[in-house]
């Protein structure tokens, strides 16, 4: 394959630069198989031409097709920040690093591809680690550049100095200095390969500031060769082995997780699921590849599945604590599908059939491989089980008390909400009615938290949704202790148009540690950023506040005081 | 049936009991008192409705109580049917009159 690489004018210095070859660049990336050292041949006129490091990283960016840069401006990094908008990439500056490495989380959560952020050195960097170590849980691919101190000036005590490499090796899958200048571009296609391989994650690239301010001819700069990413086949023995399992059970169920999202495997998955008349649950980021209201989809409600199924096909599903770790006793086969051989089995759990492969590939060998089954009173008994759920669900969801109950503020919002909306659940003690009561009919519309435990980084998915899907509804779901994190990103909203819908489960405190917070009026900020805010006291305020807030063409901010005691929906537990 | 192991869990009901969910929004129904009480940390239940989230000793709710209270498993889903279905107001005591009748039937 012939690989297209940037032309540079005869500019001096500051790279001038007169192609936009980065847009041809990105276009490459759909093609498949890996071309070799095709980067190599030079454009006539770059002999004279030189290019700085700022320059050669932006390109190298555009042409592994990113259009998003989420960051935060600082010295060690201004040549990128500069040359980013000439190569076609939009910088969201926003106010906080954490804020910029989750929004980049955000991205690739939304999409399904890389996001990426930049930070500068020092503070910059740590500040990142928080949405790194999410990312690296989550296992979504992001890219994190960095400025770093000068090379030359290594442990003098320079300004904004500290062993950044050390930091982002425990927080990323791979961490990586560059320390000459015309390797930018080959250490952002590793960067991009290596956050996209296996299971994928987040990645570190550092530039030191006096080598992404200096510059390098043109011609002496060689643009590595793009490749696509590839799916990883699975066994045929295996998926014949599954198939059998699958085919004999009583009760058989899938779990769909991350890896189903991450293969872009959302059609493969349906197929699957509708071919063998099998029920479904959906994961984290597997949320809406299959749409809730799928007459064999479950939701997330996973347990209520699970505990009844007698034999489990687990997809792109880590074995870990939002699982149960995968202790399963009463099971009687767990079949297992990951692209990373690491998950198979982790935890000791007895995995029957194990299959490394791609999530997307391998349910589409099992689909071939298998016949439809005899599904239709198991599905019954589970919606029954589902049903009786629902009405518990819809007796809170009804109940005209004050302060309101959460389970009124979620089912209200969800009625109010497109089936392409996204809804970003924060986290805690809020997400349990994020979970009871809104629902994913779109991939990538639903992204999930990580077992790290974050909370407060829902405002930055937001906005790296609404900057991926423009014309849909963004909400954050949140409450009022972890909206306090990350707030000031609402500014960010404002200033690039973003009409996120805040709302606010205010229960007056951390409730999962009865620490109270009292009442604040978080809705008096949004006018301070062009935005409206309202607070909700009583169940009939409720409905016209989200309605407004939701056609406000900017961002608001709906506060609801509700329930800090509230009961629950009955009986689920009793399996 | 771990007779003392029920009667600690008995004499320590938290003023609240939740209906429905193991640990959350502060507090927990009787089964995550019970399992509580029986040294799961609360991490294990937080947030879940159904299953005890421990790769070793975890599982179903209901079949993890009988476990380790050694207590039928038909009684353990009465007590969580029970707690449920008894409002808020007086769900305490009501269990807490549920346990002493499960230790009388065994003269414990």
């Amino acid at each position: 394959m012939s690989t297209p690489r940037p032309e540079y004018g005869a500019g001096v210095g500051a790279g001038a630069r007169t192609a936009g070859a980065g847009a041809a660049g990105a276009g490459a990336a759909g093609a498949s198989g890996a071309g070799v050292g095709a980067g190599a041949a030079g454009a006539g006129a770059a002999g004279a031409a030189r290019v700085n490091g700022g320059q050669l990283m932006a390109d190298a960016l555009r042409r592994e097709g990113v259009t998003h840069l989420f960051g935060l401006g600082g010295g060690h990094i201004n040549p990128t920040w500069w040359a980013a908008p000439g190569a076609g990439i939009k910088i969201v500056d926003v106010r906080h690093e954490a804020a910029a490495a989750h929004a980049a989380e955000g991205w690739s959560l939304a999409t399904g591809d890389v996001g990426v952020c930049i930070v500068t050195a020092g503070p910059g960097l740590t500040n990142a680690v928080t949405g790194l170590a999410n990312a690296l849980n989550n296992g979504s691919p992001m890219v994190c550049l960095a400025g770093s101190a000068t090379l030359r000036g290594q442990d003098t005590g320079e300004v904004e100095m500290i062993d950044q490499l050390s930091i982002a090796h425990t927080v990323t899958k791979w961490a990586r200095r560059v320390y000459h200048i015309d390797r930018i571009p080959e250490y952002v296609a590793m960067a991009f390969k290596e956050a996209r391989s296996g299971r994928p994650g987040p990645v570190y690239l550092e530039v030191p500031i006096d080598l992404i301010h200096s510059d390098v001819a043109a011609s002496d700069v060689v643009w590595p060769a793009l490749m696509a990413p590839q799916r990883q086949l699975p066994s045929p023995a295996l998926v014949a082995q599954a198939a059998e399992l699958l085919s004999s059970a009583a009760r058989p169920a899938v779990v769909a997780g991350s890896g189903v999202w991450w293969s872009h495997a959302a059609a493969e998955l349906r197929a699957f699921v509708e071919h063998i008349g099998i029920p479904l649950v959906t994961r984290q980021s597997a949320r809406g590849t299959v749409p809730d209201d799928h007459p064999l989809c479950f939701g997330n409600d996973w347990q209520s599945v699970v505990y009844r199924a007698d034999t489990l096909l687990v997809v792109g599903k880590q074995l870990d604590y939002f699982f149960g770790y995968g202790y399963f006793p009463h099971l009687e086969h767990l079949i297992q599908v990951d692209v990373n051989p690491v998950e198979i089995g982790r935890n000791r759990v007895p995995v029957r059939v194990g299959i490394v492969g791609d999530a997307g590939a391998t349910l589409s060998e099992l689909t071939g491989a298998m016949k439809p089954l005899a599904t239709d009173e198991w599905v019954a008994s589970l919606r029954s089980a589902a049903s009786g759920t629902e009405a518990g669900k819809a007796a809170l969801a009804a109940s005209d008390e004050a302060p309101v109950h959460p389970m009124r503020v979620v089912r209200e919002l969800q009625s109010l909400l497109r089936r392409d909306a996204t809804v970003v659940a924060d986290a805690s003690n809020m997400l349990m009615w994020a979970n009871a009561g809104i629902s994913a009919f779109t991939g990538g519309c639903n992204p999930a938290m990580s077992n790290l435990g974050c909370i407060g980084h829902g405002v930055a998915f937001a906005l790296a949704a609404a900057c991926a899907r423009p014309g849909t509804q963004v909400v954050w779901l949140v409450g009022d202790g972890s909206f306090g994190f990350n707030a000031m990103e609402l500014d960010t909203a404002a200033r690039f148009g973003l009409p996120i819908t805040t709302v606010i489960l205010n229960n007056l405190g951390w409730s999962a540690q009865w620490v109270p917070l009292g009442v604040r009026h978080y809705e008096r900020l949004a006018p301070g950023f062009d935005g409206i805010g309202e607070l909700v006291t009583e169940p009939s305020e409720l409905r016209p506040a989200l309605e407004r807030a939701l056609a406000f063409d900017g961002p608001s901010i709906v506060n609801v005081l509700v329930e800090p005691e509230p009961e629950y929906f009955p009986g689920r537990y009793l399996g | 049936m771990n007779a003392s192991l029920l009667r600690q869990a008995r004499d320590t009901l938290p003023k609240r009991l939740n209906a429905g969910i193991l640990m959350g929004d502060g507090g927990f129904c009787i089964l995550g008192w019970m399992l509580l009480t029986a040294g799961y940390h609360p991490i294990t239940m937080y947030s879940n409705t159904i299953g005890v989230v421990d790769p070793a000793t975890g599982g179903p709710a209901i079949d993890v109580v009988s476990r380790v209270y050694d207590v039928d498993r038909a009684a353990v889903v009465e007590l969580a049917r029970l707690n449920d279905s008894t409002p808020r107001a007086s769900r305490r005591d009501v269990l807490r009159g549920a346990i002493d009748a499960l230790l009388e039937g065994e003269g414990a």
